[in-house]
């Protein structure tokens, strides 16, 4: 609060007069107001208000009453003079209230009515408010699920072609084994390049094979070719091999590239005296020099063995275990172990065969 | 009475040039208005005390057309009367 001592000072201040003119100005001031009021006259300061004299109801009590003039309010107001008394916009929640409202309303005085009109329950369960269930809002799909989807099916694409790089494009590369079903396998007559081949490796010169035999065969795991199969007929008629129904397909996996595919053996190198093929398998821990020691009488007849068969095999030291192998006819190839020149061009012939290919 | 009277009877009273009274009632009244905008009440000794008092902002709503309306804050200047009549 300021005091009237503290007034003038600020009024000298304010209007660059002494506190003397202030003082005095203030006590003329004041005394006027009283006198004239008391008087009854009402005191009109211009910019401030108008001091009165009011009369109270009674009669009695008289007290002093000031009217603000306009631009005192506009002065004391002037901070907030750039706010407007605003209009504000009823709120759609409150519609929604009251029509909500509204609506129960008919729905309750509905359901009184048929009820006193009838007590039938069917009628008060299926008037009874059903309340709104939320509804499940459909799943829209994000930008980025979309982009995982996008990167996704290209990491794809990346593995199916180093796939095919790796297992399909290098035919050197080695190829899975597969098993081959015991079915006979019709073989065809075009085989005379094995034949050519075989011839040519009588003039290799003779290098030491490196081939051992990890452990005996068994007896009975040489087989004879069944007699109701197809190769003896075709064979004998000299009829080219067509698959038939019961005959396999070739083994894509385990035969080379069909260009460097070797040609069927003819039924020439496998017929043996009894007119029938034979037929043998690997089982476990053997090799085809064991198979070769054990028919022929010498390891090195290994490569004969290989080479009947190896339309189907594409290494000779990778053969797989529980394959029908067919055994070439000693006479065609002059298999006989006890002739040394025999042995020298089958070790020549294999160890060319284990050459390691270019 | 009105406002030159009151400035004759001042100038008279307080023995002050007019013009000084002229300006000198100005300054009152603009000191006047500054106090009471920032809500420091005036006291004259034997006339009364000047007081200014500060009304937030409010909501009204018309009851007849139902027109809500939001009043800015505003300040009130009333006059507490000490006189002795």
């Amino acid at each position: 609060m300021i005091t009237t001592q503290q007034f003038k000072i600020l009024l000298a201040q304010y209007a660059n007069v002494t506190e003397a003119d202030a003082s005095a100005f203030v006590h003329a001031l004041l005394q006027t107001v009283m006198t004239r009021v008391k008087q009854g006259e009402p005191v009109t300061i211009q910019g401030l208000g108008t001091f009165r004299i009011l009369d109270s109801q009674q009669g009695e009590l008289r007290r002093l009453a000031f009217e603000c003039d306009e631009k005192l309010k506009e002065a004391v107001n002037a901070p907030f003079s750039f706010f407007e008394p605003m209009v504000i916009e009823r709120p759609k929640v409150v519609e929604n209230s009251e029509s909500s409202e509204s609506s129960e309303i008919s729905e309750d005085s509905e359901h009184s009515e048929i009820s006193e009109n009838s007590d039938n329950s069917e009628l008060s369960e299926q008037l009874q408010p059903e309340q709104p269930q939320p509804q499940p809002e459909p799943e829209q799909p994000s930008p980025k699920r979309n982009r995982w989807d996008i990167v996704n099916i290209v990491l794809a694409l990346v593995a199916c072609v180093l796939l095919w790089y790796l297992f399909g494009a290098n035919p050197q590369t080695p190829q899975p084994m597969e098993h081959i079903p015991d079915a006979p396998v019709v073989l065809a007559d075009s085989a005379a390049g094995i034949q050519e081949q075989v011839a040519d490796t009588m003039a290799v010169p003779v290098q030491p094979a490196d081939t051992t035999i990890v452990s005996e065969q068994p007896a009975d795991t040489v087989k004879t070719a069944p007699a109701n199969t197809e190769l003896p007929a075709e064979t004998a008629n000299n009829v080219p091999a067509e698959p038939a129904q019961a005959s396999i397909k070739p083994e894509s996996s385990i035969m080379p590239e069909p260009e460097e595919r070797p040609a069927k053996p003819t039924p020439e190198m496998l017929l043996h005296e009894n007119g029938a093929p034979r037929m043998v398998s690997l089982s476990d821990g053997e090799r085809l020099t064991l198979i070769a020691e054990r028919e022929y009488g010498d390891k090195t007849f290994w490569c004969y063995i290989f080479d009947v068969n190896a339309y189907r095999l594409s290494d000779p030291e990778c053969v797989p275990k529980d394959v029908p192998l067919y055994l070439p006819d000693p006479s065609y190839f002059n298999i006989d172990a006890d002739d040394p020149a025999s042995v020298r061009k089958a070790r020549n012939h294999g160890a060319k065969l284990l050459k390691p290919k270019q | 009475m009105t406002h030159k009277e009151f400035i004759s009877e001042v100038q008279k009273v307080s023995g002050l040039d007019k013009q000084v009274c002229a300006t000198l009632l100005s300054a009152t009244v603009k000191l006047l208005a500054e106090e009471g905008t920032e809500q420091i009440p005036v006291e004259f000794e034997g006339l009364g005390t000047f007081v200014a008092t500060k009304h937030p902002e409010y909501i009204e709503e018309n009851p007849e057309t139902h027109v809500v309306t939001l009043y800015p804050p505003r300040i009130s200047y009333r006059f507490q009367s000490q006189m002795e009549l």
